[in-house]
């Protein structure tokens, strides 16, 4: 077996953090989480994770700004984000792929369903 | 009563009221419709109304009622229009009538409107109210899912047989929760349109093929037997298939619910004029009469049914009147009930 997998968990919701982080431990990543957008952005730069699981209401800055300036900047914009929010509405989704989303997930989901997505992006 | 009291009553009527003639020239109208228009009822004598009220879907139904001499057929979606004063938009209802007058012989069209900006803004904020509300549910669900999902993996620690059945329970009762809070969502959206319909021409066997086809598992477990009758070459609908696809799915997942080991159920779509009727027959217990009228309502739920809310049938039937159909019910205790809507047909 290789090096686990780094994964980076923008959330700020104690109890989903601890759900996911557990889940994705279980499953053998390596779990960062930080819980603002402008955490996210510094982390993703310093860390490179091979996947970002980004909320979309965060304080600082939102999931979408986020999402953008990850995008638009070399060394962060091949790492792959998926979007795990609460938004159902479809403009929510449209406006997360215009700003470079790779998977969008609405709350709530299974951890199934979580690795599922996962393993789209990561091997 | 004098002529004169007839006179005020009809200026003083809080609805605005404007009589036109057959060449859309207003006649008379009210104080109402004087402060709408912004003109006195003197000055606006003779105008044409078109060039007054800006309301192309109240112009269509005006054009449609004069040159067909009869009231257009309003409903829900059509006789509402928008108005917008300054940068407020009101909203009116619609209603009209013709009527004759004797000498000299001339025909008239009393065009009366209703001010429910009020009632439109209440259907707003419940609908911002399901939307938090339903926002606000889907946070404390997805700790709980993760948790109760991982902690059934068993990679956390071993589980008792009696922990298990606990835990499938939490689960189970948080996938009603959802639904629940989904189908209050969809619900208010539908009622207040702010979900657009996207209309395209659709096989009827398709939409039944798709609906079923998340269900076939459900029907094994339970040993129904699942029938599609589409007869000769299958109809064309005109339809927003996903939409149609949850009716027809939500009547069968009911069939499923209410129908005994061994039971069957049909699903049928038949053309019948310028209407495709769907119909969901099931050999279940049926639905005793006193439920017929209202079993369409919200929260409107058969003694010892089967926990749901009671919203699904109501969506269906915003759904399918959205698409200008009819939904109902033909059911006997003892002898199965029958779900049938119609929408209108495609072109092929």
């Amino acid at each position: 077996m290789g090096m686990p997998k780094k994964i980076l968990l923008v959330e700020d919701e104690k109890n989903i953090i601890l759900g996911v982080k557990t889940c994705l431990e279980v499953a053998n990543y390596d779990v960062l989480v930080v819980e603002d957008g402008e955490e996210a952005i510094e982390t993703a730069i310093r860390e490179k994770p091979d996947l970002i699981l980004l909320d979309l209401m965060l304080p600082k800055l939102d999931g979408y700004a986020v999402c953008q300036d990850l995008k638009s900047r070399e060394g962060t914009n091949n790492i792959p984000i998926v979007v795990l929010t609460a938004k159902v509405e479809e403009e929510s989704r449209k406006r997360a792929m215009e700003v470079g989303a790779d998977s969008y997930m609405t709350k709530p989901f299974r951890p199934e369903e979580l690795w599922q997505e996962i393993k789209k992006f990561i091997h | 009563m004098s002529l004169e009291r007839y006179k005020l009553f009809f200026r003083e009527l809080p609805e605005t009221v404007i009589l036109i003639d057959m060449g859309c020239r207003i006649r008379a109208c009210n104080t109402s419709a004087e402060k709408l228009l912004g003109h006195s009822e003197e000055s606006l004598r003779g105008k044409r109304i078109q060039d007054l009220l800006s309301s192309p879907p109240l112009m269509s139904l005006l054009d449609e009622a004069i040159a067909f001499s009869r009231t257009p057929s309003l409903n829900h979606e059509n006789s509402i229009i928008e108005l917008t004063k300054g940068d407020k938009k009101e909203y009116f209802k619609v209603s009209m009538n013709f009527f004759g007058a004797q000498a000299p012989k001339e025909k008239f069209l009393l065009l009366i409107l209703t001010d429910i900006t009020v009632l439109k803004e209440i259907e707003q904020h419940k609908t911002d109210f399901f939307a938090t509300a339903s926002h606000e549910f889907r946070t404390p669900l997805t700790s709980i899912f993760m948790g109760v999902g991982m902690i059934k993996t068993g990679q956390l620690g071993q589980i008792s047989p009696k922990g298990r059945e606990l835990l499938e329970a939490i689960e189970s009762d948080c996938t009603r929760l959802l639904r629940l809070a989904n189908n209050l969502l969809d619900l208010s959206r539908m009622e207040t349109g702010s979900i657009s319909m996207e209309l395209e021409d659709v096989s009827a066997y398709d939409i039944i093929d798709a609906a079923l086809a998340t269900l076939k598992l459900q029907a094994e477990h339970k040993n129904i037997s699942l029938y599609t009758k589409v007869p000769g070459d299958p109809p064309l609908v005109k339809a927003d298939v996903n939409k149609i696809i949850w009716v027809v799915t939500n009547l069968v997942g009911n069939a499923l619910r209410y129908t005994g080991v061994k039971g069957s159920i049909i699903v049928k779509a038949l053309r019948k004029g310028t209407k495709v009727i769907f119909s969901v027959q099931d050999t279940g217990k049926g639905i005793p009469p006193e439920y017929h009228d209202k079993i369409f309502q919200k929260f409107v739920q058969v003694d010892g049914g089967s926990g749901g809310a009671g919203l699904g049938l109501a969506i269906c039937k915003e759904i399918v009147e959205a698409h200008g159909g009819e939904i109902w019910l033909k059911s006997e205790p003892g002898k199965g009930s029958t779900f049938s809507f119609s929408i209108p047909v495609g072109r092929s």
